[in-house]
């Protein structure tokens, strides 16, 4: 018998006896064929068959960093569990760490998953740093496979079918992305017998995490804020509410009235995003573009008020020269902000290597501040970085988590504020009361790292 | 393609949907958009949106509206509206602003100061910050496009973008399946023969609706889109009240004349494979044959990542005891895969021809010898020339590894048996 891989699938040809539903027949081609991620199961039904999936080499990695004990504990349950498994952390708790000793202790070809370019190159930085290695890139711009590989998810989900043999370790940070429908398939088209994936966020609302047992082993350790408060910053949260100027506010309520009520016409009520969606996919007719262009002013109204910006000047001032990341629900609030302060922006639209260059100024400290829309809601570790702004938001509480965790990382008497800037008397209040749901204004029990 | 939120699609009951297309009766809202981008000239992306949506608030189906307009961006021309480069402009800016600009006064002299280095105004710093991004490009120029030319490339549009969402397609062809099926192989797309027609999906098929294939089918139908005598059912999967249902999208080719036709250039002494080979009940179509002598050979033209599937049908024919061969083209940046006979870039029908005449004349010649970068199995002289050759290459490992490979063989065995010690930087060989 022999199994081969061959674009997201193995291939196994002189099957003999019964074989397990997840393999088929294929007549297309003329032997059986199964998702290439069973690898580990067809290996241990079939351990005597001529398997070239993989080329196995080990590489003798090791590091020299100290892990806290319920990094350990979490490193346990994942090899108690096969090298298998998802770790829930809360941002800042030094999932990376847990990554790094995971690559290490397997020491074999290893691909790093994580949802943007800031991410990738972070991973790539720390593993040069602890391993001492070349560590390859794919993505932003990059195609360099090496024995430890970061990618993005855009680009590991593209090069799928070539890849899916080429790495026996597959660690995925911010795995909650994962399950979505078109990323699952990096899971399952990679052979990888041996997978790890770290969030702080495991759940979704639309339950897709479940997809997450079969694809990666599923949820094995989970610890929250209250239980590693000793090994993160104190922060506050500060709301600070802003008065529209009259024009604004007038010219929001006539927007925000056009929208409600072609919601009451259509007897649409928002209760989540798949009344949104709802709402989005009725409005390809005149009355409903009209309603989605006073829906988009009334936003940028709330998300653009004058008074905010002066309001961001007001926070900058207070805590000039402290390292300030400046977050905003788009693109042009971002780019306004950078204009406005003539601080860096980084966007989705910021090509990869300026990215990396405002990342690096801002952490060396030759930038105090920077400007973003979603983009660094996730992962990005920038130590003393200790204020942060919202600007404007979505109700999530995952997204208003995250930006706080940007926050979080600890330091040498570091005290860190969340400031969020919120429109009165606009859907924004809501917006913010929905997303600091569950989130504690302040963790300080007066230990720090 | 358009983005998907831009397909125009009517569902049925009986789960079937169909494309609406723009035809004269409604050639409005082509000559509406042409003529807005016409009296745009000189104006930002952004502001051109903004007039988009303006029109598509007086017309009846403003997806049409923004499809056109989608396509005149895509054809027409547009450039950024300063003379400074704004990377340089952002460098120089936040090398200067380490600390945020609060006061207009501060931001003011940053920017003097960087126009002062550049030769520019404060005005000009402050255009040219942002003026690489796509909402701030001035269109200087619109195609000459008449709404019949629009209308038929947003229809060409409309219906590729339904392929995206495609999992599977069946189609029935009399005279062009042996096309359909060479244009269906070489976009890596798997193909089953049977007495209904070609069903044609990818390899994840097997266990899943994936649309990741999505993108290949809608190339198959622009490859289609000449050859006449054909028709398609095609299983999408679309969205419907919030979950993915399986519809049936069906097109014949009376819908095309759009796009130029495939060129398919048939070397000399190589015919195209019209009728397949029965294996075990299975129709099974080789790319080309070639008659050598008496025989009828097989050839299939395959890529590295469809290698080892191909394989398999070429094992089949073999098992039957006809003969077969496969021939593999690889990119530069490709791998020839383990045993394979590699091209770089495009087949050499003469080396074919040279080494199947070889293999299956009667009469052995000295070609044999001559001809080791498509032989798989190494006699002794041939493994000579080979560590000869290596000799010369040494020692650049790159070039070395390269030419293993091309030659479809593995480098860690080869090099070994020629005396040199390698060891691994990352995924790469290094020759000591």
């Amino acid at each position: 018998m022999n199994i081969t891989y061959s674009r997201g699938t193995l291939l196994i040809d002189d099957v003999t006896g019964k074989v397990p539903e997840f393999i088929r027949y294929d007549d297309r081609v003329g032997a059986y064929r199964c998702p290439a991620y069973k690898y580990a199961d067809i290996k241990s039904m079939y351990p005597d068959a001529n398997d070239t999936v993989f080329q196995t080499r080990v590489l003798n990695l090791s590091h020299g960093e100290k892990l806290r004990s319920y990094q350990k504990q979490a490193l346990d349950y994942w090899r108690g569990n096969g090298h298998r498994g998802v770790v829930v952390l809360p941002t800042a708790a030094g999932k990376t760490h847990i990554g790094i000793d995971a690559i290490a202790t397997l020491s074999v070809p290893t691909i790093v998953v994580a949802p943007t370019i800031e991410l990738i190159q972070q991973w790539k930085d720390v593993l040069s740093r602890v391993l001492g290695i070349e560590v390859g890139q794919i993505g932003g711009g990059e195609k360099d496979l090496r024995d430890v590989t970061v990618s993005t998810y855009d680009s590991a989900y593209l090069m799928a079918e070539d890849l899916g043999n080429r790495f026996q370790f597959l660690l995925v940070d911010e795995v909650h992305h994962l399950a979505s429908e078109r990323f699952i398939e990096i899971a399952k088209m990679y052979a990888s017998p041996y997978r790890l994936g770290l969030t702080a966020t495991y759940e979704r609302v639309d339950m897709l995490h479940e997809k997450l047992q079969d694809a990666m082993g599923g949820k094995i350790f989970e610890l929250g804020y209250e239980e590693i408060s000793e090994f993160i910053s104190n922060y506050e949260i500060v709301r600070i509410p802003v008065n529209l100027e009259p024009e604004e506010e007038e010219e929001y309520e006539r927007n925000r009235s056009k929208f409600v009520s072609y919601l009451r016409r259509h007897r649409i009520t928002m209760r989540g995003p798949w009344d949104f969606e709802r709402f989005i996919l009725s409005s390809w007719n005149p009355e409903g573009r009209e309603a989605l262009i006073a829906w988009r002013e009334a936003r940028k109204i709330a998300f653009n008020a004058r008074v905010k910006i002066d309001t961001v000047r007001y926070v900058l001032s207070k805590h000039r020269g402290e390292k300030t990341i400046i977050f905003s629900e788009d693109t042009a609030t971002a780019y306004l902000i950078s204009k406005e302060f003539l601080i860096p922006c980084i966007t989705y639209l910021t090509p990869g290597p300026e990215r990396k260059r405002y990342l690096d100024m801002f952490r060396n400290g030759d930038v105090t501040a920077l400007a973003t829309s979603r983009v660094l809601d996730e992962g990005i570790d920038v130590p003393d970085a200790s204020i942060g702004i919202v600007l404007s938001g979505s109700g999530s509480t995952r997204q208003f988590r995250q930006r706080l965790g940007r926050l979080l990382r600890p330091s040498q008497g570091k005290h860190s504020v969340l400031y969020e800037i919120v429109a009165k008397g606009t859907s924004e209040y809501g917006t913010s009361r929905r997303r600091r749901k569950g989130v504690p204004d302040t963790i300080d029990d007066g230990k720090e790292e | 393609m358009f983005p998907t939120q831009l397909m125009m699609v009517r569902k049925s009951k009986k789960g079937t949907v169909r494309s609406v297309f723009l035809t004269e009766e409604n050639s409005d809202y082509c000559s509406s958009v042409i003529e807005l981008f016409r009296s745009s000239i000189g104006k930002k992306r952004e502001e051109i949106e903004d007039s988009i949506k303006t029109l598509e608030l007086k017309t009846q189906n403003p997806k049409i509206v923004r499809g056109l307009a989608l396509i005149l961006f895509r054809i027409s021309r547009l450039e950024p509206p300063s003379f400074l480069n704004p990377q340089e402009v952002r460098e120089r800016i936040f090398s200067i602003a380490r600390i945020p600009a609060v006061s207009p006064e501060e931001r003011n002299e940053i920017l003097e100061k960087v126009a002062e280095n550049l030769n520019a105004t404060a005005s000009d710093v402050r255009r040219a910050m942002y003026s690489d991004k796509e909402s701030e490009q001035i269109l200087s120029s619109v195609p000459d496009i008449s709404s019949e030319q629009l209308s038929k490339r947003f229809n060409s549009e409309q219906i590729e973008t339904v392929m995206l969402k495609a999992t599977s397609v069946r189609i029935v062809s009399a005279n062009s399946r042996n096309r359909i099926v060479r244009i269906a192989r070489r976009l890596g797309l798997l193909y089953l023969e049977n007495e209904e027609g070609i069903e044609i999906t990818g390899p994840l098929s097997i266990s899943d609706h994936s649309e990741r294939y999505g993108v290949n089918f809608a190339l198959l139908v622009r490859y289609m889109m000449k050859l006449d005598d054909w028709k398609m059912d095609v299983s999408v999967s679309l969205k419907d009240r919030g979950k993915k249902a399986q519809y049936i999208y069906s097109l014949d080719h009376s819908v095309f004349d759009y796009l130029e036709p495939i060129s398919d250039e048939i070397p000399n002494g190589f015919v195209e494979c019209v009728n397949p080979v029965s294996v075990k009940g299975r129709q099974i179509l080789p790319d080309y044959y070639s008659r050598i002598g008496e025989k009828e050979v097989s050839i299939f033209i395959t890529r590295p990542r469809f290698y080892q599937e191909d394989s398999f049908l070429l094992k089949e024919i073999r098992g039957e005891g006809l003969p077969a061969e496969i021939f593999c083209i690889v990119r530069a940046d490709e791998k020839c895969p383990s045993g394979a006979i590699c091209f770089r870039d495009s087949i050499d029908w003469d080396r074919v021809r040279e080494y199947m005449e070889t293999k299956y004349s009667e009469r052995k010649t000295v070609l044999e010898a001559e001809i080791p970068v498509i032989r798989s199995s190494l006699t002794p002289e041939m493994k000579g020339k080979i560590f000869d050759h290596l000799k010369k290459l040494y020692p650049d490992s790159v070039a070395m590894v390269d030419y293993i490979e091309f030659l479809g063989l593995d480098p860690l065995q080869i090099l070994s048996e020629a005396g040199y010690r390698i060891k691994w930087s990352g995924l790469r060989i290094v020759v000591l």
